[in-house]
């Protein structure tokens, strides 16, 4: 049984053909996952190379039971308890320059998630050359100011969901409640792309 | 002087300047930024040295910051 009882025929058969690539699985990627298999897309290719550790689990979809095992799995297991027949092409894998743009070749959009600056620019710099709508986020840290993260659409094929501004320091922990705002505005920015809706 | 627009305000410029001596002149040369130049997505790996300014044209700056 589909997952998304809500949708209209039309946009069912979209989502469940589309293939949706995701550059990270931690509080991002992880969040952008759960709503994305919620709305009814059903087929992802992703990479992660890091294990779920404590640090993880005030933002990330993972549990503390699965602290240790690599995100790949640990995730893969949590959506298929949300849809179980889900198509998850998810590699314990540091994505590179050497990987891109051909790693995401046959999605029809791509999400950054990753958590370092200078990953999400060559992210971004690499899916530049191709016409793949990229929907990637800066600026999500802290707490409060809800209403500064916003989506942009930024020219060619990129969206940029944040604030711009509020990165990771000593006194700007990413939280859940922000973090989780960027992640399902990214993941309503992909949904909007794929059915032809406004962003 | 010619102009262009920066993030939706005018900035003039010299004619003939660069796209990278435009933002070393500004100190808007950041490691992570992501460059949108008449609707075409560029970063600071790409030859910047090479694009010259046109009057007219239309330039957004998005700074790319940690956190995911």
């Amino acid at each position: 049984m589909a997952v998304n009882l809500y949708l209209k025929e039309a946009q069912r058969a979209t989502l469940e053909r589309v293939k949706v690539g995701v550059a990270g699985l931690g509080g991002l990627g992880s969040n952008v996952l759960n709503h994305l298999v919620r709305a009814g897309v059903r087929r992802f290719v992703a990479a992660d190379f890091d294990t779920v550790s404590p640090g993880n689990l005030n933002r990330q979809f993972f549990f503390a039971d699965q602290v240790g095992r690599k995100k790949t799995d640990a995730l893969a297991e949590n959506l298929r308890r949300i849809e179980p027949g889900l198509e998850l092409d998810f590699r314990d894998l540091r994505l590179t320059e050497a990987h891109l743009p051909d790693f995401f070749r046959d999605c029809d959009a791509v999400v950054e998630a990753f958590d370092k600056a200078e990953a999400k620019t060559m992210l971004i710099a690499a899916m530049a050359k191709t016409a793949i709508p990229v929907v990637a986020a800066s600026g999500l840290a802290g707490f409060g100011n809800s209403n500064d993260i916003r989506v942009r659409k930024a020219g060619g094929n990129l969206y940029l969901v944040g604030d711009l501004t509020s990165g990771i320091s000593p006194e700007l922990a990413p939280s859940s409640p922000r973090v989780g705002i960027a992640a399902a505005m990214e993941a309503n920015t992909v949904i909007a792309v794929l059915l032809g809706l406004p962003v | 002087m010619a102009n262009i627009k920066l993030n939706g305000q005018d900035a003039e410029f010299a004619p003939g300047e660069t796209l990278r001596g435009f933002l070393r002149a500004r100190s808007l040369d950041g490691d992570n930024l992501i460059l949108e130049w008449n609707g075409k997505i560029l970063t600071g790996k790409d030859p910047l040295e090479t694009f010259k300014l046109q009057d007219e044209d239309t330039l957004n700056l998005f700074s790319m910051v940690g956190g995911g």
